[in-house]
């Protein structure tokens, strides 16, 4: 994997919380990388720093009390033109004009990230003029083409709804045209079907799939949920208390998982092949973020604790195999 | 579970509308039907799952049965511990509260259902309190081992929810629904908002419990795949009707609707090299208020036929009590879970 191939490349990246109760290190040293065309999966609990992540990718931290304290996030596929994102004022024209333009995201809530105020096309509108220079016919124009693509028939009526006026499906395929009518290089999508039922999961994300093919752009699939995952990433990063545990490819992550926290939770999800069976169970809960762990963070929950694990040291990361990285003691 | 055991709960012809009011007289102008015309029954022991789609009534369903909301029409037959058979939707308020005892509920969301002025004690104890069952030290007492029982610390007890995680304010609320020693658990999308690790545990709770008890549950889910860990049998619903009815098994490995066809074939596959092909319905769920003429699913059948349009399909038992409501229950071969 060399550097100049990746659309975008974190590395070491610390987003803090500073608040009246202490330090919550949200997202502390995590590493990825995203190909163009290529779809990275972020999995983990809730409170495992996944949605933390991806806001710092869009410098969208709110700040107090959140601060990017370490870490790179470079842009760009090209050496010599990537940019830095931390080092860009989270303000200024430039992180501007890549937020949304060239980097767009997607949230879980559909009904919450749409303002209930304005017609679908008036937001999807807007979004095309702050980015590109065209005029508000031509951007009315290409937001119909967009919901037709994204599958809303009846797209010129449609554009003239209000939020309320679609059902959740809808909204979110609204939310995906609004996202896509700039054409993102990488796409961030938050839990983008945590709020839809099945059929309507199933819908979305084969949408998805075309239009990435479509635009060949790169996506960062952030969820709790492993089928999404496994039906849609490439390579996949399984976060634990802000840090990555295992990153793998997706072959490799569901057929040979390594690490112990990622064996109990896929061990832990009701399957269809083993009804009858007792459910593997990982033992208390994600700790408080607040509460100071050193060394293994998941070593209080791990069945096959060493005597090493329990030390202040914390674990390497270790490529088992080519592309396949695990932060755990059982491998070193 | 044995078709000898005697059947606990029974639902027919059950319906709640509610009303469309419209102007200042709020003249009714229509009905949302949110349960139409549901027939089920639920064996003694047994975990009967209720699954579909977001406002296809499921919910309104379970608090129709306990009339925590009133249906509109119908009638709701419970055995009760005395072996007296019961119709609650005739009850009186004063019987119904007795009756109350042998009937709880387990809420979705373990945040919203717990009142955070009140201690953990307060919480589990209330329902002992109002139904005259135990008094000052006792009741200490029964919470202290209900805590236990659910796996909590009892030391705990004089603390407020906002001090549990997910996890641990479930538990409180099973705690507080098996209080009162009850015969049927109507459980609410019980683990939905909780995380994944966290979800076996409280799945594993409750299927414990049962065992220990002997309880009932009906237990209403989206998630296809902990339905089907926990039930022995599964009614399929869409928009207010039952769909198909049957043994766990049969219903997602051999449906015969093809509403649960479809249902089956969304649900994703842990495993990135297998690639399933998938029956994507088109459109959206209808909405209750005008819901389509004859089978509420044939727009988006991708089988349907000119009948399917016209006549409603009955829910008729085509063997081994596996009901079906489609008039081509026996034409098609349809493809199970993990078949596609």
């Amino acid at each position: 994997m060399e550097t100049n191939s990746c659309l975008i490349n974190v590395k070491g990246l610390c987003t803090y919380f500073y608040t009246d109760d202490g330090i919550v290190k949200a997202v502390d040293g995590v590493n990825l990388k995203i190909r163009r065309g290529e779809t990275l999966g972020v999995v983990g609990e809730s409170g495992c720093g996944k949605s933390v992540t991806a806001l710092s990718i869009m410098r969208l931290i709110p700040a107090p009390p959140g601060r990017i304290t370490r870490g790179e996030i470079l842009y760009g596929e090209n050496k010599e033109k990537s940019v830095d994102l931390i080092r860009l004022d989270s303000r200024g024209s430039k992180m501007r004009n890549i937020r949304g333009g060239e980097i767009a995201m997607i949230f879980q809530e559909p009904m919450i990230s749409l303002n209930p105020v304005y017609t679908i096309g008036d937001q999807i509108i807007e979004s095309i003029m702050v980015h590109q220079k065209v005029t508000k016919k031509e951007a009315k124009e290409h937001a119909i083409k967009m919901l037709d693509r994204v599958g809303i028939s009846d797209p010129a009526q449609r554009v003239d709804d209000y939020p309320h006026q679609l059902s959740g499906g809808m909204r979110q395929r609204a939310i995906i045209a609004m996202a896509l009518s700039c054409h993102p290089n990488l796409l961030i999508a938050d839990e983008p079907t945590t709020a839809l039922d099945v059929t309507v999961q199933a819908q979305v994300l084969e949408l998805m799939k075309e239009l990435q093919q479509e635009f060949g752009m790169a996506i960062m699939m952030i969820t709790h949920n492993l089928g999404v995952i496994a039906e849609t990433s490439d390579n996949v990063a399984v976060m634990y208390l802000g840090k990555i545990m295992e990153y793998a490819s997706a072959h490799d992550l569901f057929h040979h998982p390594m690490h112990p926290y990622l064996q109990a939770l896929l061990k832990s999800i009701p399957s269809i092949v083993g009804k009858g069976e007792r459910l593997a169970m990982i033992k208390g809960t994600v700790p408080d973020p607040l509460s100071i762990l050193r060394g293994c963070l998941f070593a209080p929950r791990c069945l096959e604790i060493k005597k090493i694990c329990q030390s202040e040291e914390e674990p390497p990361v270790i490529e088992v195999e080519k592309g396949h990285q695990v932060k755990c003691w059982l491998y070193a | 579970m044995d078709k000898q055991n005697e059947i606990l709960l029974e639902v027919k012809n059950l319906k709640k509308y509610f009303p469309i009011t419209r102007g200042v007289f709020r003249r009714v102008v229509g009905y949302v039907k949110a349960v139409d015309r549901v027939d089920l029954f639920i064996r003694q022991g047994e975990t009967l799952g209720l699954v579909g789609e977001s406002g296809c009534g499921k919910t309104t369903l379970g608090r129709s049965i306990l009339r925590l909301i009133e249906p509109t029409d119908g009638e709701v037959w419970f055995k009760t511990g005395k072996g007296k058979k019961l119709d609650i939707t005739k009850l009186e308020d004063r019987e119904i509260k007795s009756l109350r005892r042998e009937m709880r509920m387990i809420f979705q969301d373990p945040y919203a259902s717990l009142n955070p002025r009140m201690t953990v004690m307060d919480i589990v104890g209330e329902p002992l309190i109002i139904h005259k069952v135990a008094q000052g030290k006792e009741i200490e007492d029964r919470v202290r081992t209900l805590l236990k029982i659910v796996g909590l610390n009892p030391r705990y007890m004089r603390r407020y929810p906002h001090e549990f995680s997910g996890g641990q304010r479930q538990r409180i609320g099973i705690a507080r629904a098996l209080a009162l020693n009850p015969r049927l658990v109507i459980a609410d999308e019980p683990v939905s908002a909780l995380d994944v690790s966290v979800q076996a545990q409280v799945i594993n709770l409750l299927e414990n419990l049962q065992v220990q008890f002997n309880l009932t549950y009906l237990f209403i889910a989206h998630d296809l795949s902990v339905v089907y860990h926990i039930s022995n049998r599964i009614a399929v619903m869409y928009v207010g009707k039952i769909m198909e009815v049957g043994q766990a098994e049969e219903v997602y490995q051999g449906p015969r609707h093809p509403y649960t066809e479809a249902l089956m074939s969304a649900v994703p596959v842990i495993d990135p090299d297998v690639k399933p092909e998938r029956i994507l319905l088109q459109g959206d769920v209808p909405n209750p208020a005008n819901s389509p003429s004859g089978c509420t699913f044939h727009p988006r059948c991708r089988y349907a036929k000119k009948i399917c349009s016209q006549e409603e399909p009955p829910l008729e038992d085509i063997g081994d009590e596996h009901y079906v409501a489609c008039h081509f229950a026996d034409d098609f071969s349809l493809k199970g879970i993990r078949q596609f």
